[in-house]
């Protein structure tokens, strides 16, 4: 380990969180030269092209919540998130993830209305969507394998896609994620508006790639619960066992979409 | 076009390969010598992204640039990622791969962005033993691009280029010459972008970029979000004025224009290499 080396950059990038102690602030500044561009303005500069990177991810991936929020609200929300994100990740198409729990954490805590509690949700299907795009492609499926399993009277276990995700909520997050998406006409529902009503009825919606485009679809919850078992790594025999659910009837539709892709071992 | 060369075209001008453009590049084939693809907007191995990234390599030769290696930090080098750039130099067989002379992770925190460390003999030892390994397990020569900073630490004992020049004897890599941010360096910390042309080997710059910069009035930053700046151009024109080479990029990483926008400039590039050549060769 190269230790003068680590300590400078130890010093540096705490210097670049927004936690640090005013002395461990003045020792990196003692640490840097002084030129056209102040110590304290250069850091300024690194905290801002880090944030202004992952902030300008959020936007990209959270169109509709920034629709619905506008965009001083947004850019607020998201600076706040970036700045409390001190680990951050390598590749910003996957930055945000917990950005929808963030804003659920407003709501509960008094910092957003009430009326914007579906916006956890919203988020999720946002996330869940951009990430479909970036997953990896599926094998397409082995029913010789399947059929060798069966013979053998093995526990089968299904392969979701790798681009599938999957949604249960209480609001009409798909008709408001609709509805706020540029470029699409849109009706009264939800859009860039925050009087929406919990529903009575959980909505499910799966999320996953068709071949190269990203697709949102409500799906029955007897499908949702399904996926969700085979998700939960339990046998299909399990499945059968503890669901009630006429799998014949669903199973071939999972497979034919390509929700479900192929058996896998027991993890 | 050769569809397989094993180094860029001399004196040509690429631009970077941006998504909003490739459906239109696929359909019209422009002549554009090569591409430089940002590895890491173009790593997925699923959907669209790689399926374009094959059907352009089919017709371009590309550069693969990365973001992510951390060649200046004290992280243990990200596997993953080295893994990653080896799968796509196996996938898109990239004539060059680079990365730049800066940390990007510290202690598992990432910060999306390139930050400069101190040019010690301590650095210089730690970054050439990371510069080696990471050739070795790429099984190629990479670039090391010098970055834009806006501080300097008190401990450094030689400026950049004389850094970046052992760089190259120690471990055998190459350069890719940032002149825009050779300029944003001299703007920013009052030495001489010339004097760092001249002290980096320059035998050994496979690429060279050209960019815009910000101008904040105080200081500039490196936006690369607008037409090459007229100091730029200027600086390439040194860079050029004695008969040095060059596969030169137009860099332009935000606000992306229209693919017209990118050919200009590729265009201007091109008639600065064109004037300069000729000139050299009437010399000769």
């Amino acid at each position: 380990m190269s230790t003068d080396l680590a300590q400078h950059l130890a010093e540096f990038t705490l210097a670049l969180t927004d936690n640090v102690y005013f002395g461990d602030y003045e020792i990196m500044l003692r640490r840097v030269n002084s030129s056209r561009i102040s110590p304290q303005l250069a850091l300024e500069i690194y905290k801002n092209n880090t944030r202004g990177a992952r902030i300008k991810s959020l936007e990209m991936i959270y169109p509709a919540c920034k629709s619905i929020l506008g965009h001083d609200t947004f850019q607020s929300i998201a600076r706040k998130y970036v700045i409390e994100d001190t680990i951050g990740v390598a590749d910003l198409n996957r930055y945000g993830e917990t950005f929808g729990q963030h804003l659920g954490d407003l709501v509960d805590t008094g910092r957003l209305p009430d009326e914007y509690a579906y916006l956890q949700d919203l988020a999720s299907l946002e996330f869940k969507f951009h990430a479909a795009y970036y997953a990896d492609s599926d094998p397409v499926f082995d029913f010789e394998l399947l059929e060798q399993k069966v013979k053998k009277g093995e526990q089968v276990y299904l392969q979701l896609s790798a681009s599938l995700g999957m949604l249960a909520s209480r609001y009409p997050v798909y008709e408001i994620w609709l509805h706020n998406q540029p470029g699409l006409k849109t009706t009264n529902i939800g859009k860039g508006k925050h009087n929406v009503q919990a529903i009575t009825d959980t909505q499910y919606l799966l999320l996953r790639r068709e071949e190269y485009t990203p697709v949102v679809s409500p799906v029955s919850d007897r499908e949702y619960r399904l996926l969700e078992a085979f998700d939960n790594n339990q046998s299909l025999q399990t499945v059968l066992d503890q669901i009630d659910c006429d799998i014949d009837a669903v199973l071939p539709g999972l497979i034919a979409n390509k929700c479900i892709v192929g058996v896998k071992e027991n993890e | 076009m050769n569809r397989h060369p094993t180094c860029l075209p001399e004196n040509s001008v690429g631009i970077g390969l941006r998504s909003v453009h490739i459906e239109r590049i696929l359909k019209e084939q422009p002549e554009i010598p090569w591409f430089e693809v940002l590895m890491d907007n173009h790593s997925a191995q699923g959907g669209l992204i790689p399926r374009q990234l094959a059907a352009v390599r089919e017709y371009y030769p590309l550069s693969l640039h990365c973001v992510g290696m951390s060649l200046g930090g004290v992280d243990p080098l990200d596997v993953p990622y080295l893994e990653t750039v080896k799968r796509m130099i196996h996938d898109y067989s990239p004539v060059q791969v680079s990365d730049h002379l800066c940390f990007t992770q510290h202690a598992n925190h990432h910060f999306n962005d390139l930050l400069p460390i101190p040019y010690t003999i301590e650095s210089l030892n730690h970054v050439c033993g990371r510069i080696d390994k990471v050739q070795n397990y790429l099984g190629m020569r990479i670039l090391v691009e010098n970055v834009s900073t806006y501080l300097q630490f008190e401990s450094s004992k030689m400026n950049e280029a004389e850094f970046m020049k052992a760089l190259v004897n120690r471990t055998g890599c190459g350069i890719l010459l940032d002149i825009n941010n050779a300029y944003v360096n001299q703007f920013n910390h009052g030495y001489s972008a010339k004097e760092f042309i001249d002290t980096i080997p320059i035998d050994q710059v496979g690429e060279v970029h050209l960019a815009g910069f910000e101008d904040k009035t105080d200081y500039l930053i490196d936006a690369h979000n607008n037409r090459v700046s007229n100091p730029v151009w200027e600086l390439f024109e040194y860079y050029l004025q004695f008969g040095h080479s060059a596969s030169v990029l137009i860099e332009w990483d935000s606000d992306i224009p229209g693919l017209e926008v990118l050919l200009d400039e590729a265009e201007k590039a091109k008639q600065i290499i064109l004037r300069h050549s000729e000139r050299v060769t009437r010399y000769a």
